[in-house]
């Protein structure tokens, strides 16, 4: 194994792919800045320059667009409210408000940071033990993927600062959203009204960007310019008490990461959701969660890149990719004559690890290349409101149509937009819905297939241990809150010092 | 280690493609005026990992080879292809647009309303023929595919079918016509996900395409143990394979793998399409693509695989009763 | 109060849509044969729930009552002062803001800026995307915030010119021209 990693080393790490990483991170970067445009289309773009490569240089080049627009995407997430994909969401909950207090590199530092340590972790994880977790994972069934997606809402719909009532409103509207369209495992239209344009259902890329940019601005218009963001370049730069603080948050952004990462089909973005929703619940410092907290940017920034490195292991090991990326780049190992499946490491150790140690040289990259110029991106906020918004308008709308071409996008972020805004009025949670949106098609095909798994009984759902244990959990953090309030009502009667120390112990 | 000439390429490429891809997609085709505008997307109506999710990156690999355009690879899955065909249907008129198709192109509108058939589309290419292995997890009881249909008669039988009306489906309804028997089927989105669902026990046995499950054949973790195929497979790895016929179940069932272009597009861009779709086929790319996937080649072009649809649309029909 | 009224009226609309997709989801079938779920389940199932829960928040709002907090607030009474701040909390708005523009004004300028959002989107297909865009964009900035006209031209022109180059010329698509910009 150690000779294995060295023999990668060797051939991987030498300047002249060092210096194509570097491209790479940056390209990806600015690709993951634009609206609309992810990591996704940035790998898919730029996959044709790299046939001209040796394959180890083409597959660091690609892991540094790969990482480089994760990271792009991020950016924009914390400094304008506007995610890039779905996984970074829940990063602009913290990171916005951060920005918005001046702390904006420090956002983008931390979330460097988390993602380097989560990648270095689930990158020595995926080295060590990817075929038998491979093993482990496909041990979860329909029933085990149903419930733990019913534990993600339930977790996303309890971290809402806000109702209970009104985060579980949000989430059913999400996945009412995700119904419109051609339907999973049934290929029947519903609630398309004859438009054609909604037949493959209400795009998410597009909501998201409606919600989230135009709805803030809006929104920001509504209350008011805000004066320019003017901080000093040394508050800008991230402290060694912010990184002593989020590094708990981001180890155990890590596991939840690298645990969900490692199913098929459940992702990057509900495991950067539940990391939050964790962190939330334990984190000492709970209460500045949802107002800038660097632990709310630390957690899900790790989580989904803990998670994206996971979803490699049932690619390699079995030959499933969990995620659109992980298909492109397995396009691109096809093409350099590798066939995944279980015998991999055992055939073409010189690729996989070559491949693998890529990874590790595209996060140390993407580190080395954005920790310094995390402040230099922060200072964007210097301009006034009255230019950037305008500019922010103008890129959102744009990277909406360049998702699919379609001036149908463009009516969806507007529609969207206005939603976000009066939700942002009337303070109604808008992860929930996103979430929701995300989750609705994966739900449904788990509901569909184990319905037939049961020959139309849904009881596997609770007779499976694990999706048992899941639901209970689910179960317990709706009700937590009403016997916590009741407990302490009870306790509130009798000592006030009692009272004190009920809260300690509850916390 | 790595050539000068390499690094020269390799920094050509990347400056110039970054600044020019654009342009040198508007200006290196060789075949004549026409040229489709902007990237072109082939569409992958399953999800990524499956046997149209590979023949759609060939598509796009071998015609990008072809032609010197940018073309890109979009997964849109879900309703059994539907999905990815529906939004196809958006796409009319669009010359920088294709499809991977399979089988639910025909299969589809024979068996629900889905608003299209594969005249509403105009098809370039067809690929060749992939026939289906039926297959179970390496420590099953089943030895044979006689093994499973007598199984089902005392007991209940899990198969997962990727598409509710695609090859498996049929496959399987073909089979229990055939012997008078019933599965308990689970709709799953693509190959890749029914790999994962036997090896998880999830499903008990499955109907997959060779190239889906080669990696777990060769290392022991599945079994293949019929071929829904006429005759036995040439290819080394599966030519001990025995086709069903031989454990007296009276089917074979191949799909074919094509890719289309949308309809009400110009004849320019037709002519332009199948012009690469004829370079492309006497590539090594597309030689190699047949042979991994373990598929029997049969390029068929334009008027001949739109003749050669109509056939399938038939025995299709027939199959579906 | 205009928050309250808005409440009761989003709790309404929000009902009516959980009524609309339950209504919808029967109509696809609840159930297929053999009582497997089918198409209308998941909209049935979701639908329900939502005209439940905004029912539930409708009675809350109109009696006052206040509803159960999510798990984070009960954790957090007791422990701190005030509780988690959502995104609002944090930006309640002065009435004056630093440009000396009243509550009235800025609703003005939201206005005109959504209903120039409507209008050059329409005018997409006749303009062109970038045009139609970058005129949406000066507007802003000039009229909406009266801004320096020559700085706002010149941000207008740099951005347009950035986003063509990266989407047009480098990355390809091809965005609407519309009819002045010929073919």
């Amino acid at each position: 194994m150690i000779d294995n990693l060295i023999l990668g080393f060797q051939t991987a790490a030498t300047p002249e792919n060092l210096l194509w990483c570097f491209l790479g991170v940056f390209l990806g970067t600015v690709i993951g800045l634009l609206p609309g445009l992810g990591s996704t289309t940035g790998v898919a773009v730029l996959l044709p320059l790299t046939f001209a490569f040796e394959p180890v240089t083409a597959l660091i080049l690609l892991a540094g667009i790969y990482y480089g627009a994760q990271y792009g995407g991020t950016i924009t997430s914390v400094l304008i409210a506007t995610p890039g994909e779905a996984a970074s969401v829940v990063t602009t909950i913290d990171g916005y408000q951060m920005a918005r207090k001046g702390r904006g590199g420090a956002a983008l530092a931390i979330a460097a940071i988390g993602s380097f340590i989560a990648a270095i972790l689930s990158l020595a994880l995926l080295m060590t033990l990817a075929p038998p977790l491979a093993q482990l994972a496909v041990r979860f069934g329909p029933a085990e993927n149903l419930a733990i997606m019913i534990l993600g809402l339930v977790i996303v719909i309890t971290f809402q600062g806000g109702k209970l009532v009104r985060g579980a409103m949000m989430a059913m509207v999400g996945l009412l959203l995700a119904a419109v369209g051609v339907s999973t495992g049934f290929g029947e239209a519903r609630f398309t009204f004859g438009d054609t344009n909604l037949l493959s259902g209400i795009p998410f890329v597009e909501v998201t960007i409606g919600l989230f940019a135009l709805g803030e601005v809006l929104h920001q218009i509504r209350v008011g310019a805000a004066a320019p963001i003017k901080t000093s370049f040394r508050e800008m730069m991230i402290s060694g008490k912010d990184v002593r603080r989020s590094l708990p948050a981001i180890l155990r952004g890590s596991g939840v990461g690298f645990v969900l990462g490692i199913l098929p089909g459940a992702g990057s973005t509900l495991a950067s959701f539940m990391a939050y929703g964790i962190e939330r619940r334990v984190s000492r410092n709970k209460e500045n969660f949802g107002r800038g907290a660097i632990e709310g940017v630390a957690s899900p920034e790790s989580a989904n890149n803990a998670a994206a490195n996971a979803n490699f292991i049932p690619t390699l090991s079995l030959g499933i990719p969990g995620g659109a990326t992980t298909a492109v780049l397995l396009g691109a190992f096809t093409i350099y004559g590798l066939q995944p499946g279980p015998l991999l490491f055992e055939t073409q150790p010189a690729l996989v690890w070559g491949l693998l140690v890529s990874f590790f040289i595209g996060n140390v990259v993407l580190l080395l290349l954005n920790l310094p110029l995390a402040p230099v991106f922060a200072q964007m906020l210097r301009v006034p409101y009255g230019y950037l918004y305008p500019v922010i308008l103008l890129t959102s709308i744009i990277g909406a149509y360049a998702v699919s071409n379609n001036t149908f996008s463009i009516w969806i972020v507007l529609v969207f937009g206005i939603i976000g805004w009066i939700m942002k009025e009337i303070d109604l949670p808008m992860a929930p819905l996103v979430l929701g949106l995300v989750l609705g098609p994966l739900l449904e095909k788990a509901l569909v297939q184990t319905s037939a798994a049961g020959a139309g009984n849904l009881g596997i759902l609770f007779t499976s241990p694990i999706s048992a244990t899941m639901l209970a959990l689910g179960a317990a953090l709706v009700i937590a809150p009403v016997v916590i309030r009741r407990a302490r009502a009870r306790v509130a009667a009798r000592r006030a010092a009692e009272r004190q120390a009920s809260s300690f112990i509850d916390s | 280690m790595k050539s000068p000439s390499t690094l020269y390429a390799g920094s050509a490429l990347v400056i110039s493609a970054v600044l020019l891809t654009g342009c040198a997609s508007q200006n290196s085709q060789s075949e004549g005026e026409f040229a489709p505008s902007g990237n072109v997307v082939v569409t992958v109506p399953f999800a990524a990992g499956g046997g149209s999710d590979v023949s759609g990156r060939a598509v796009a690999a071998g015609l990008e080879e072809a032609t010197g355009l940018s073309i890109t690879v979009e997964n849109r899955e879900g309703g059994a292809g539907a999905v990815g065909y529906a939004h196809f249907q958006g796409q009319e008129g669009r010359d920088n647009a294709l499809l991977a198709a399979e089988l639910a192109l025909v299969s589809l509108p024979l068996s629900q309303e889905v608003g299209f058939d594969y005249t509403s589309f105009t098809p370039i290419m067809n690929l060749g023929s992939d026939y289906a292995l039926l297959v179970t997890a390496g420590d099953s009881e089943f030895e044979t595919c006689a093994d499973v249909v007598e199984a089902t008669r005392s007991e209940t039988v899990v198969t997962a079918v990727s598409g509710a009306t695609g090859i498996d489906a049929i496959t399987i309804s073909l089979v229990e016509q055939d012997q008078d028997v019933e599965f308990d089927r689970i709709p799953y989105e693509s190959g890749g996900e029914v790999v994962a669902a036997l090896l998880g026990g999830h499903v008990d046995v499955a109907p997959l395409n060779p190239s889906e499950v080669a990696g777990q054949l060769e290392s022991g973790d599945l079994r293949a143990l019929c071929a829904f195929s006429e005759e036995r497979y040439e290819y080394e790895q599966l030519a001990d394979v025995p086709t069903a016929a031989e454990q007296g179940i009276d089917v074979a069932f191949s799909q074919f793998r094509g890719f289309i272009a949308p309809g009400g597009i110009s004849d320019e861009a037709r002519e332009y399409w199948i012009a690469a779709a004829e370079t492309y086929a006497e590539s090594d790319a597309y030689r190699s693509y047949i042979e991994d996937n373990m598929m029997q080649p049969n390029a068929l072009f334009g008027d001949d695989f739109v003749a050669f649809l109509e056939e399938t649309n038939a025995d299709v029909q027939a199959a579906l009763g | 109060m205009i928050t309250r009224r808005a409440n009761l009226a989003a709790s309404a609309a929000l009902a009516l849509l959980g009524a609309a997709f339950l209504a919808g989801g029967i109509g696809y079938g609840v159930f297929i044969d053999g009582g497997l779920v089918g198409p209308g389940f998941l909209p049935a199932a979701a639908g329900m729930a939502l005209l439940v829960l905004a029912l539930v928040d409708l009675v809350q709002h109109v009696l006052r009552i206040e509803g159960t907090d999510a798990v984070d607030d009960a954790l957090y009474e007791g422990l701190v002062e005030d509780r988690p701040l959502t995104t609002d909390m944090l930006q309640t708005a002065p009435d004056v803001d630093i440009f000396g523009r009243d509550q009235r004004a800025r609703t003005r300028q939201l206005i005109m800026v959504v209903v120039a959002l409507i209008v050059a989107v329409a005018l997409v297909p006749l303009i062109g995307l970038l045009v139609s865009l970058g005129l949406l964009m000066a507007f802003a900035a000039i009229v909406v915030e009266r801004r320096s006209v020559v700085v706002s031209l010149i941000v207008t022109a740099v951005t347009v010119g950035f986003l063509y180059l990266v989407f047009v010329i480098v990355l390809g698509i091809p965005v609407p021209v519309g009819v002045l910009g010929g073919d």
